[in-house]
């Protein structure tokens, strides 16, 4: 299946910090060629990994992170493994890279040199303080990112003398990348029309620091702080709880909504259970949204007598933005993910099923793209290197003498 | 010296996006060049006018302008005035299409086709434009008529019960993490779609969902669960994969003895060592259930509290400091006021920069993440007043006559 993407060559030279950037370009149809140090990439080393036993195949982070990308390896301590690298990145759209800053300048392969080259080339370099500045030496990784940015501060339990909790996966990841690939697509659309591309600097506490929604606007307009809750938004007062127990051991999440015709029909649902009458104390919109508390301890007592998956898609089809607290692999065997085609099967060796990998975050309807397995370690040198010019000989010696 | 020229310039963009996710995309976009045009309309006015707070001056005070969130998410856009149920907007909005690139809308799904313009129509009027809904379940399936929030979408996905400690219940994300993030997928998706139309000259429908954008994080959760069978599962501040620890949130304390909040992560053994060195060698550390990462994940409640102990009497960002002086991964839990006025590294990259509002004031606003050194775009004005560029863009997009506008606006089709 053609993807958006198809045409564009991309060069990774990425660690954790943004495969996820090249995942979502070679899922697109983006030709992505993963460089990796001749041992492999560090992420194949992250859990968890096939029946729990570690090796550079076996790792589920490494395949859902690397999935439609092709594999070389590359020995960037070589001087033909760098000029290499000189020859990949001359002949391609893009570079993502991760390295500490300035190491590539230290080997010959800086910005400036990779564009003396190719001046057309877009370099995106994503690092955790940006390339320069007081704390672009320090150490880092995701749980600091998302502490320094301001996004723990808003998370945890309404007990403030429990610490504040970091949400679940690596999401200063994510945010970093997906700035990174909007900045590398807004400069190849810039590209097009000055005719030359440049380098990208993505910071990634920067991305975090501007990912935290109410503290930003509530400490820009009126200095005041917002206090982590219990599964609902970090707010400078208390309010009243929406993540509500449900009768199967679940939970579930209860927006309010302002939609009357919605309210009406759920009074008529509640009626059903008796409660109806409970509910209707309250009176309009407002009154609603200013009796929170009272609401939510009604809808508490409802909630408790019910199974959460009935409950959600109940409230929905009444017109109540409901949700259960489901787990991700809730959606595996759902209708709605089923009749969308969400999730794509991919083959791998050695496994007796193909595995559902969730499809691209935007269901393109014209150019969807197609999910394939991720890259075993140096899959792709011959076809890559062949495309360069060399023959089989030649990476041979390439590799036996250690630059590959 | 001459400007840098903004690299999205000559993209327009039909702006339908209310409440948060959607003007996040927008402002992206906006920031970089694109024109965008908001389509706003008192029948429906934005929440993020409305009700998404803070007002700084009160809620009503100037109308719809009053919002510093609306301020916050839409600067660099325009607003015009459009009532799309109104039986003249129809000729108005075909005349934006045929100068449109792309039409962007987080509304539930059917909104549009309600308003008689369904992706079809669209493109009849405009053969190649753009267009990408992100509705939260999406346009197509059993579930296309519910409707989420960001907390809705976080729920549903999995986000939240992936967020908190396992021995209680999920807590979940402290704002609409998805609203942001969901935003971010629809400005990729919308710079994929213009490369896209580049080479082949076709425009597309992008059918965005942001309970799917969502999915799509917890990717390795759902491949555990399918290769091992192991249900996904929260881990509160601890990292099993990578395998890291120590690696939490520990309590210290500010210069008013109030408690503040430090994160450390020992991802490799150098750095577990210089960590040990930097709390004086003690002699619990030298122990076997502490010589290796799987030792200390086995015995991380211990570990936990040996080095809350040692941290709890101590100033959060003194530590953070010595311990990045000793190669120790370490950030302290910043809130906002560390952010704007302690964290040198954001003040180095001017961050936050300022934006006057011509009724609100001038106030601080999250800047870009991204520095693109030959275009780097960047905050230029303040969010549109509202209705504030109708008659503008009408005049000088479309062309109209002031008679003509005058017109429309007696029959507040622009209302």
């Amino acid at each position: 299946m053609t993807g958006a993407l198809d045409g564009l060559r991309v060069i990774e030279l990425a660690d954790e910090q943004a495969e996820w950037a090249g995942k979502l370009l070679a899922d697109m149809g983006a030709d992505v060629v993963k460089v990796e140090l001749p041992e492999g990439a560090r992420t194949r080393s992250f859990g968890p990994f096939v029946a729990d036993q570690p090796g550079p195949e076996r790792s589920l982070h490494f395949w859902h992170y690397n999935t439609s990308k092709r594999s070389v390896t590359l020995n960037l301590d070589s001087s033909e493994g760098r000029a290499l690298f000189l020859q990949l990145t001359a002949a391609a759209d893009v570079l993502i890279e991760t390295t500490v800053p300035g190491a590539l300048d230290r080997l010959g392969l800086g910005y400036k040199a990779l564009a003396t080259a190719n001046p057309r080339l877009v370099v995106a370099s994503v690092t955790p303080w940006g390339q320069d500045g007081p704390y672009s030496g320090w150490a880092s990784g995701d749980i600091i990112q998302m502490a320094m940015g301001g996004i723990i501060n808003s998370c945890g339990y309404d007990d403030h003398d429990r610490p504040p909790v970091r949400p679940g996966q690596n999401h200063a990841y994510h945010l970093a990348s997906h700035h990174a690939v909007i900045a590398l697509l807004t400069a190849l659309h810039a590209r097009a029309r000055l005719g030359y591309g440049q380098h990208i600097d993505v910071a990634t506490h920067d991305c975090v620091a501007v990912c935290t929604e109410f503290a930003a606007t509530y400490w820009f307009y009126t200095e005041t702080f917002v206090q982590r809750q219990t599964g609902r938004h970090a707010t400078p007062r208390p309010t009243a709880r929406t993540q509500h127990a449900t009768a199967d051991g679940r939970w579930i999440n209860y927006s309010q909504t302002q939609n009357e015709v919605a309210w009406q029909r759920f009074l008529a649902w509640a009626d059903g259970f008796g409660v109806g009458d409970l509910f209707r104390q309250f009176g309009d919109a407002q009154e609603r949204l200013e009796r929170a508390s009272e609401v939510m301890e009604c809808a508490r007592a409802v909630m408790a007598t019910l199974p959460a998956e009935e409950i959600w898609q109940a409230g929905q089809r009444l017109g109540m933005p409901w949700g259960a607290v489901r787990r991700p692999e809730d959606w595996l065997d759902d209708p709605h993910a089923e009749a969308r085609g969400f999730f794509q099967a991919v083959e791998h060796e050695g496994l007796d099923q193909p595995l559902r990998y969730p499809g691209p975050p935007y269901a393109f309807t014209g150019h969807p793209g197609v999910i394939r397995r991720a890259p075993h370690l140096g899959e792709h040198n011959a076809t890559v290197y062949g495309a360069l010019g060399y023959s089989a000989d030649e990476i041979a010696g390439l590799h036996g003498r250690g630059a590959i | 010296m001459t400007e840098a020229p903004l690299p999205l310039k000559g993209v327009r963009i039909l702006d339908f996006t209310w409440a948060m996710a959607g003007p996040q995309a927008t402002r992206l976009l906006a920031d970089f060049g694109a024109e965008v045009l908001r389509i706003e309309s008192r029948a429906r006015p934005d929440l993020a006018r409305t009700s998404f707070g803070p007002h700084p001056h009160g809620v009503d005070t100037f109308g719809l302008d009053s919002s510093g969130y609306f301020n916050h998410f839409n600067r660099n856009k325009k607003s015009i005035n459009l009532n799309m149920r109104h039986p003249e907007a129809a000729t108005v909005f075909e005349d934006l299409l045929r100068k449109a690139d792309v039409v962007i809308e987080n509304y539930s799904a059917g909104v549009l086709n309600g308003w008689g313009w369904p992706f079809e129509r669209m493109k009849s009027i405009k053969p190649d434009i753009i267009y990408v809904s992100m509705a939260g379940p999406g346009h197509r399936g059993p579930y296309s008529s519910y409707r989420t929030f960001g907390p809705t979408v976080q729920a549903l996905s999995g986000l939240t019960h992936l967020s908190g400690v396992p021995e209680d219940e999920p807590a979940g994300w402290g704002f609409s993490y998805m609203d942001h993030t969901g935003g971010y997928m629809a400005a990729i998706a919308v710079l994929m779609a213009l490369y896209q139309r580049e080479q082949s000259g076709c425009g597309e429908h992008v059918d965005l969902s942001q309970v799917e954008a969502a999915i799509t994080l917890t990717g390795t959760a759902l491949l555990d669960y399918q290769v091992n069978g192991r249900p996904s599962r929260r881990v509160g501040n601890r990292s099993p994969h990578p395998a890291a620890a120590p690696h939490g949130v520990y309590r210290c304390q500010d210069e008013d003895g109030r408690d503040r909040w430090l994160s450390i992560a020992c991802y490799a053994e150098d750095q577990w060592r210089s960590l040990v060195t930097a709390m004086g060698d003690p002699a619990w550390a030298t122990g076997e259930e502490f010589s290796t990462v799987q030792a200390r994940q086995a015995h991380e409640d211990e570990l936990d509290a040996r080095i809350e102990a040692w941290t709890r009497p101590q100033m959060a960002h003194e530590l953070m400091r010595s311990l990045q002086r000793a190669g120790v991964p370490a950030g302290v839990v910043q809130n906002h006021l560390d952010l704007t006025t302690r964290d040198e590294q954001v003040k180095h990259r001017g961050l936050f920069p300022p934006v006057r509002h011509p009724k609100l004031g001038e106030y601080l606003t999250d800047g870009l993440p991204m520095k693109l050194a030959a275009t780097p775009g960047g905050v230029r004005v303040a969010a549109p007043l509202f209705g504030e560029h109708t008659r503008e863009v009408l005049h000088e997009v479309l062309g109209y006559s002031e008679e003509k506008i005058d017109g429309l606006m007696a029959s507040e089709a622009l209302a």
